[in-house]
C-alpha cells in the first residue's frame, strides 16, 4: 500500500504541479531533477513535444505550422493549454490573421482566467487591434505596462488624447522601471508638448533616477535649445550626481566647448576631472592639450595626462613624456604610453630609455614596457644595459611577460 | 438760363426759347460770357510749386515732422524698404516660433534616443541568453532570470514597435525572435524540465540569437555614433 502510495505521488508530481520544489523540498541534485522528469507519462511528454514544435515552427517563422501544433496542445487542455493559445495567437497576428487571433485571446481569456499568459494576451490584444487602426484606450488597463502599449499605439493615432495619459504615468506612482518606459514612449513623439516635458523632468529632481535619464534623452536632442536648457540646469543645480549626467550627455553630443569651459572654471576639483575625462572621451585632443598648457593645476594636469591616455593620444603624450619639467607629471605620461600598446608608444619609451640618464625614469619606463607586456624591448634594454640595477630590474619585469623573446633571453641566462 | 446753357433745361423751357426772342437773346449773350472764360489756359505750375507752397505751409502746421526729402531717393529708399521687409519677416517668424513654443523632438533626435535605448536592452539581453545558454537542469534553473526576463519582454515590445515604426524591419525581426525566448523564460511559472531546458537552449542556438544580438549592438553603437 505504501509503495503503490509512493509511486502515485512520484508520478503524478511533475503532471499537478509545475513547481515541483514543493514536492521535493530536499532536491538539490540535477540528477535526481532529470531522473524525475524521465518518469513522465507519455501524454505529458507528447505535449511537450508539440509544443516544442510549434516554437521551433514559430522561430522559424512557418506560422501555419504553429498555429496547427498549438491548436493540439490547447485542445489537450493540458499544462502548456494556455501558453498554447497564447502563441497560437501571436502567429495569427504574425500571419495577419487578426480576427482570428483576437478570438484566440478571448478564448485564452475565458478557459484560464488566472493563467500567467494573460498580460501578454492583453498586450498583443492592443498591438493587434493597433495594426487594424482601432483606438486604443490606455485608462482602461490597469496593468501599468499594458497602459503604456495602449499609450504608445494612441500617440500615433490621437496624440493629444494619448499625452495626458502619459503624463500622469509619469507623475504618478509608477515604479521607475515603468517611468523610464514611460520616457522612452515620450521620445517617440515629435509634438513640442512631449519635449517640453521631457526639460521637465530633466530638471525635476523628486525622481532621480528619471531625471538622470531625462537629462540623458534631452542631451540627444541635439539642438541648441537642448545645450542651453542643460547649461542652465547644470549651473542651477547643485546635485554632483545631476552635474556628472549633465557633462556626460555632453559627451555624447560631442559639444565639446562646455566641457573645456567646465574643465577651466568649475569650482569643484572632482567636477572639474570628471569634466577633463568627459572632454577626451569625446575626441577632444586639441581642447584637452589648449587645457594642459593653460592650467596650474598638477591635478587637472595629472587628470589629463590620464584623460589622454582614453583618447589614445601617443603624439602628446610622448612629447609629454620627454619635455615636462614636473617630474611626477613626467612619471604619469610616462605610465601611460604603458597603457597604449602600439608601436609609436613603445618606440616613444625605448628613445626615451635610452636618452635620460635619469634611473627614476629609467624605472618608470620599464614599467611602462612590463605594462605593453612588450617583451622584445625589456629583452633589449636587459641585453645593453650597463648598470646592474636596472638590467636586474628589466629581468625582473620580463620575468611576468610571455612572449618568445623572453623565453628565448631567460634560457639563453640559464645556459 | 444758366439751366439752358448747361443743357439742364426743360422741355417746356425749350419751347419757350423757341418762340422768345429777348430769352434766345440772354442765352446767346451768356453763351459768348462764359465761352470765353473757357477759352483761358490754366498755367501748369512749374517743377519747385510744390515745394515752395509746403515749405510755407509746413512751418506752420504745429508739431509736424520735417523729412529730408533725400530720403526719398531710390539710392536711400530701397535699401530701407528691404530693411524694413526684413524685419517684418524676422518678427513674423519670431511671433510664429513663439505661438508653437518648445519645437518638438525631431526624427533624428527619436532615432538616436531608440539606438541608445535598443543598445541598452540588447545588452541586458546579451546576459540573459548568457545565462539562458548556460543554465543547468535543476529545482532553481533560471528562477532568478525570470524577473529580468519579464522586464525585458516588456521594453522589448516597446522597442519592437518602435523599431518597426521607423522603418527598421531587421532589427523589428530580431526583436520578435528576442521576444519569444523572453516570453518562454518569463512565463515558465515552475522549473524547467530538463527537455525544456535543453530545447530552449537549442532555440537560442539553433537561430544564432546571441550572435545576432551581439552584432546588433555593435552595429547600434556605430549608428549613434554616425547620428
Amino acid at each position: 500500500m505504501m509503495k503503490t502510495c509512493l509511486l502515485t505521488l512520484g508520478l503524478s508530481a511533475p503532471l499537478l504541479a509545475r513547481d515541483v520544489s514543493a514536492w521535493f523540498p530536499n532536491w538539490n541534485s540535477p540528477e535526481s531533477f532529470t531522473r524525475e522528469f524521465q518518469t513522465r507519462p507519455r501524454e505529458a511528454r507528447n505535449e511537450d513535444r508539440d509544443y516544442q514544435r510549434g516554437l521551433n515552427a514559430l522561430d522559424s517563422r512557418r506560422w501555419d505550422r504553429a498555429i496547427e501544433f498549438f491548436q493540439v496542445v490547447a485542445d489537450r487542455k493540458g499544462t502548456d493549454a494556455d501558453a498554447a493559445l497564447y502563441w497560437k495567437a501571436y502567429a495569427q497576428s504574425r500571419a495577419a490573421n487578426r480576427e482570428d487571433a483576437l478570438s484566440t485571446i478571448g478564448e485564452l481569456r475565458n478557459l484560464y482566467p488566472s493563467s500567467s499568459w494573460l498580460s501578454d494576451a492583453q498586450a498583443l490584444d492592443l498591438e493587434v487591434r493597433a495594426q487594424a487602426g482601432s483606438p486604443a484606450n490606455p485608462a482602461a488597463d490597469a496593468d501599468e505596462e499594458i497602459k503604456l502599449i495602449a499609450i504608445n499605439s494612441l500617440l500615433q493615432s490621437d496624440p493629444s488624447a494619448a499625452y495626458p495619459a502619459l503624463q500622469k504615468v509619469l507623475a504618478g506612482n509608477s515604479s521607475v522601471k515603468v517611468k523610464e518606459k514611460a520616457l522612452f514612449v515620450l521620445t517617440q513623439n515629435s509634438t513640442p508638448e512631449a519635449r517640453k516635458l521631457l526639460g521637465t523632468i530633466a530638471a525635476n529632481s523628486s525622481n532621480p533616477d528619471l531625471q538622470m535619464r531625462a537629462i540623458r534623452y534631452v542631451g540627444m536632442m541635439g539642438s541648441d535649445d537642448a545645450r542651453k536648457e542643460l547649461e542652465g540646469l547644470y549651473s542651477r543645480s547643485n546635485d554632483e550626481r545631476v552635474k556628472r549626467a549633465i557633462l556626460q550627455s555632453f559627451m555624447r553630443s560631442g559639444s565639446r566647448t562646455f566641457l573645456l569651459n567646465t574643465a577651466k572654471a568649475e569650482k569643484n576639483p572632482e567636477l572639474r576631472a570628471e569634466a577633463i575625462r568627459q572632454l577626451a572621451l569625446s575626441g577632444g585632443q586639441d581642447e584637452l592639450w589648449q587645457l594642459y598648457g593653460s592650467s596650474n593645476s598638477t591635478e587637472d594636469k595629472s587628470a589629463i595626462l590620464k584623460s589622454m591616455f582614453l583618447s589614445q593620444n601617443t603624439a602628446r603624450l610622448g612629447e609629454l613624456a620627454r619635455t615636462e619639467k614636473d617630474p611626477q607629471l613626467r612619471l604619469t605620461a610616462i605610465k601611460s604610453l604603458g597603457l597604449i600598446r602600439d608601436n609609436n608608444s613603445s618606440d616613444t619609451l625605448v628613445s626615451i630609455y635610452k636618452s635620460d640618464s635619469n634611473p627614476e625614469v629609467k624605472s618608470a619606463v620599464l614599467n611602462a614596457l612590463f605594462l605593453q607586456q612588450n617583451g622584445k624591448a625589456l629583452v633589449d634594454i636587459a641585453r645593453s644595459e650597463k648598470n646592474p640595477q636596472l638590467k636586474e630590474k628589466a629581468v625582473q619585469k620580463m620575468s611576468l611577460v610571455h612572449s618568445k623573446e623572453v623565453t628565448d633571453y631567460m634560457l639563453e641566462v640559464l645556459k | 438760363m444758366t439751366e439752358a446753357y448747361y443743357g439742364e433745361h426743360t422741355a417746356a423751357m425749350q419751347e419757350h426759347l423757341l418762340v422768345c426772342l429777348d430769352c434766345r437773346a440772354n442765352l446767346a449773350r451768356l453763351e459768348d460770357l462764359l465761352g470765353s472764360v473757357q477759352r483761358y489756359i490754366v498755367p501748369e505750375p512749374d517743377t519747385a510749386f510744390e515745394e515752395r507752397i509746403w515749405a510755407r505751409l509746413s512751418d506752420r502746421l504745429p508739431g509736424t515732422r520735417r523729412w529730408n526729402p533725400l530720403l526719398f531717393r531710390p539710392l536711400v529708399f530701397a535699401p530701407a524698404l528691404a530693411g524694413v521687409l526684413v524685419l517684418a519677416i524676422s518678427f513674423g517668424l519670431l511671433l510664429i516660433h513663439r505661438s508653437h513654443g518648445t519645437p518638438g523632438i525631431s526624427p533624428q533626435a527619436q532615432a538616436r534616443v531608440l539606438f541608445d535605448t535598443l543598445s541598452e536592452h540588447l545588452d541586458r539581453s546579451e546576459l540573459l541568453l548568457v545565462e539562458v545558454a548556460n543554465a543547468k537542469p535543476g529545482p532553481d534553473a533560471l528562477k532568478s532570470a525570470r524577473e529580468t526576463a519579464r522586464d525585458l519582454a516588456d521594453e522589448n515590445r516597446l522597442l519592437r514597435l518602435a523599431s518597426n515604426r521607423a522603418g527598421d524591419v531587421s532589427r523589428g525581426a530580431l526583436l520578435d525572435d528576442l521576444e519569444r525566448i523572453l516570453l518562454s523564460v518569463a512565463n515558465e511559472s515552475g522549473s524547467f524540465s530538463p527537455d525544456d531546458l535543453s530545447a530552449l537552449q537549442k532555440r537560442i542556438d539553433e537561430q544564432g540569437l546571441l550572435f545576432k544580438v551581439r552584432i546588433t549592438d555593435d552595429d547600434l553603437r556605430r549608428e549613434e555614433r554616425k547620428l
